[in-house]
């Protein structure tokens, strides 16, 4: 296993918490696959095309090549004979699983932005780069697929520049594109990295050759421009022409990057195996530790309008964030945790100031894409999951007991499509609330709710794809069958004019008979008429959302006794609907019905005697 | 009980004569996306019986459509604009109202009821 990944203190200028966001299919977890392989966690590449990828553990990842859930790894770096921690979170690219992206971003201090260099920016790139901005995630981008046909270096640039309106700044320059593509020029240092095998393994530093070397000094000098002109105290020294060092250059691209004023550039191709190491270099380099960037701020949970700063130390008292819950095969609950300050430890209790719960430490567990390793408590800075918390969930705070604080939940977005579920048996339909419940849990984007007008169960999530996922999971995880479809709409129905009904109810079953005989006028009537309804000393009227019942029996020839039964008797009949069986019939706000009634005295038979319900 | 069957009965008799129609519930709703897709939109929604009550620029290229737009012609819509604009569309829809169904989507409720 590697260094600083157990219980030792972690020293916060040494760790890492990125993330890796891009548009689907630019190669994030292709990319996540190699830092993995480099930095020692995994001891054979994993492909995506061939479903063997560390972290598309579930099946539906595996079978789809595409990542479905962030998953959150804890990996090491070696950069200038210091070990540093890298919290590694690979994220879906795909739009239907957006939060995933979004959570991811809230908890990350950095981000590493992969982009096809076929295609350049992307939609989805559009859409993560703007989350980003939103959370204020510095980050770094990655040129990826630069081996691949088609692909140019300078297009995608443009395009990052164009789109996305940043200050991308190249730090690396390609030698040659697809098929040509030969090695990756070090802009700081004006080496030439290039690979002896495929793997990645042998890597030589050369001299650039000659027919490369005017571009590179170009390329050199643009990106001196612009770190210059990103940074203050640069501009200065330059109009005063002294002579600026790498060391200063590289210091202030570091600032820019942080203080989200510029994005270095990098290149490569993670699938061939090249330039992922300087990736992690460049990642170290430039992108924030948990120190770098502004201490986090909370409401105190008594007083919304307390604000409450704590900074990212372990002597600060507890602040952390449940980014995440997932519902693991082996293990149970799973919560992601971000600790801000303080250190959460196993057998703890602390407050969930969100609800003001008290909730016990179990076990806590580094997570190594699908694998665990048990670990005593979570330091400031650092990300990690906590088993066994029943009561918490996605977004919430947990504090130390005395001294509460509530961190800024995360938003996600409202579900937009909706289809209809229904269980194939009755086994399946009390395990299925069950499992759709807990899926809930996990994923703040999915809902589920009952239609009580149609009886329907029905799904509301982000997408088409995030919904079949999630009925492929029920099957799955669950053992669940179930049948989707279209969601049931809800019709009313409405009468156009108006109608008088005389109508004879009769039945003679031996003993005593029944006998009812009701007369009754129907017209439409529209909402207003619906408001203005009011119950005066000359009109007996009983209205409900749907209908008035005007009662214009005058003088008490009939009983009262007769007219409640008549009138719960129109009221069941317009539960069902007339025209299309299973529908309500009913009345809209335009178009109401008024059952005004007139009565005629019934006609007594001697044999018959009439029954009131 | 008799009275309440009589009325019962009254009423769906009643109903049945005094041309009875469906009502569908529609929604308001509203698309934002850049300029280059809102003819596309705006096709797009009029298949689906909608309504195309305005249109207006949000600024950045960027337009919002505004629509009434029967529910139950709005399966399938989050894909559909996804696809139409790159992904880069975005809409919200909210309930508006009940509103008279057209005779050939009368006639299909019907034979599914």
């Amino acid at each position: 296993m590697a260094k600083g990944s157990a219980n030792e203190k972690l020293d916060l200028r040494y760790l890492r918490n990125i993330g890796i966001i891009a548009h689907i299919d630019a190669g994030k977890t292709t990319t996540t696959e190699r830092i993995l392989y480099y930095t020692g966690m995994i001891h054979k590449i994993g492909e995506v095309h061939e479903g063997a990828a560390t972290t598309d553990w579930m099946a539906q990842e595996k079978e789809r090549g595409i990542t479905i859930t962030a998953a959150a790894i804890t990996s090491s770096w070696t950069r200038h004979d210091q070990a540093y921690t890298i919290n590694l979170i690979d994220t879906p690219g795909h739009v239907d699983f957006t939060a995933e992206v979004q959570r991811s971003l809230r908890v990350l201090d950095g981000g590493v932005v992969v982009f096809d260099g076929v295609a350049g920016v992307e939609p989805q790139s559009e859409t993560v780069w703007r989350q980003a901005n939103e959370y204020k995630v510095p980050r770094i981008c990655f040129i990826n697929k630069l081996d691949r046909t088609g692909a140019s270096f300078e297009r995608s640039l443009d395009s990052i520049r164009k789109r996305l309106t940043s200050n991308p700044i190249p730090i690396q320059y390609p030698y040659g594109d697809g098929d040509a593509f030969k090695g990756i020029v070090d802009l700081f240092s004006m080496e030439l990295v290039t690979y002896g095998n495929d793997l990645g393994t042998d890597i030589k530093r050369v001299e650039i050759p000659a027919d490369l070397r005017e571009e590179a000094e170009e390329a050199r000098q643009q990106m001196m421009d612009a770190i210059i002109e990103a940074d203050e105290a640069l501009t200065e020294k330059f109009l005063m022409e002294e002579e600026i060092s790498d060391e200063e250059l590289h210091a202030a691209l570091r600032r820019a990057t942080i203080a989200n004023k510029a994005q270095p550039i990098l290149c490569g191709s993670a699938l061939k195996n090249k330039g992922v190491q300087m990736l992690l270099d460049a990642v170290i380099d430039f992108l924030p530790s948990p120190l770098d960037i502004p201490s986090v701020t909370g409401t105190d949970p008594n007083d919304e309008e307390v604000l409450l700063e704590r900074q990212p130390s372990d002597e600060e008292p507890l602040s952390a964030l449940v980014f995440k819950i997932a519902t693991d095969p082996f293990v149970g609950r799973l919560a992601f945790i971000r600790v801000y300050s303080g250190v959460l430890r196993t057998g703890s209790t602390v407050t969930n100031s969100t609800q003001g719960k008290r909730e016990r430490i179990g076990r806590l567990v580094r997570m190594f894409a699908d694998k665990r390793e048990d670990i005593e408590e979570i330091h400031a800075g650092d990300i990690a999951a906590a088993l066994s918390l029943k009561n918490t969930f996605t977004g919430e705070t947990l504090s130390a007991p005395d001294k509460p604080i509530v961190l800024e939940k995360i938003s996600f977005p409202v579900p937009v499509i909706e289809i209809a579920i229904e269980p194939q048996s009755n086994a399946d339909r009390d395990k299925m609330a069950d499992a759709l419940h807990k899926l809930a849990e996990e994923d703040p984007t999915f809902q589920v709710k009952t239609d009580e007008e149609t009886g329907q169960t029905l799904l509301k999530g982000m997408g088409e794809l995030h919904l079949e996922v999630l009925v492929d999971r029920l099957r799955r995880e669950f053992k669940v069958d179930a049948n989707v479809g279209k969601p049931r709409v809800s019709y009313r129905e409405a009468i156009t004019k108006s109608v008088r009904i005389d109508t004879t109810f009769k039945r003679q079953t031996g003993g005593s008979g029944q006998y009812a005989r009701v007369v009754m006028e129907f017209e439409p009537i529209t909402e207003s008429d619906l408001e203005g309804a009011e119950e005066s000393s000359d009109r007996k009227i009983f209205r409900d959302e749907q209908f008035i019942f005007e009662d214009q029996i005058r003088g008490g020839t009939i009983p009262k006794e007769w007219i409640k039964p008549t009138m719960m008797g129109v009221m069941d009949a317009m539960k069902g609907g007339v025209l299309a069986g299973t529908r309500w019939l009913v009345c809209g706000p335009s178009w109401l019905t008024v059952p005004s009634t007139t009565w005629t005295r019934p006609k007594w038979r001697s044999a018959l005697r009439v029954r009131c319900a | 009980m008799a009275f309440r069957i009589a009325g019962s009965m009254c009423l769906k008799e009643g109903v049945q004569k005094a041309s009875p129609a469906i009502l569908e519930p529609r929604m308001r709703v509203e698309v934002v996306a850049p300029d280059d897709y809102t003819g596309d939109i705006i096709g797009n929604l009029s298949s689906r019986r909608g309504i195309i009550e305005g249109m207006e620029p949000r600024g950045e290229g960027v337009s919002s459509i505004r629509a009434i737009v029967p529910l139950g012609e709005m399966f399938g819509y989050a894909t559909d604009l996804r696809s139409m604009t790159q992904g880069r569309g975005n809409f919200t829809m909210e309930f508006s109202g009940y509103h008279q169904v057209p005779q050939s989507i009368r006639e299909e409720i019907m034979k599914g009821g």
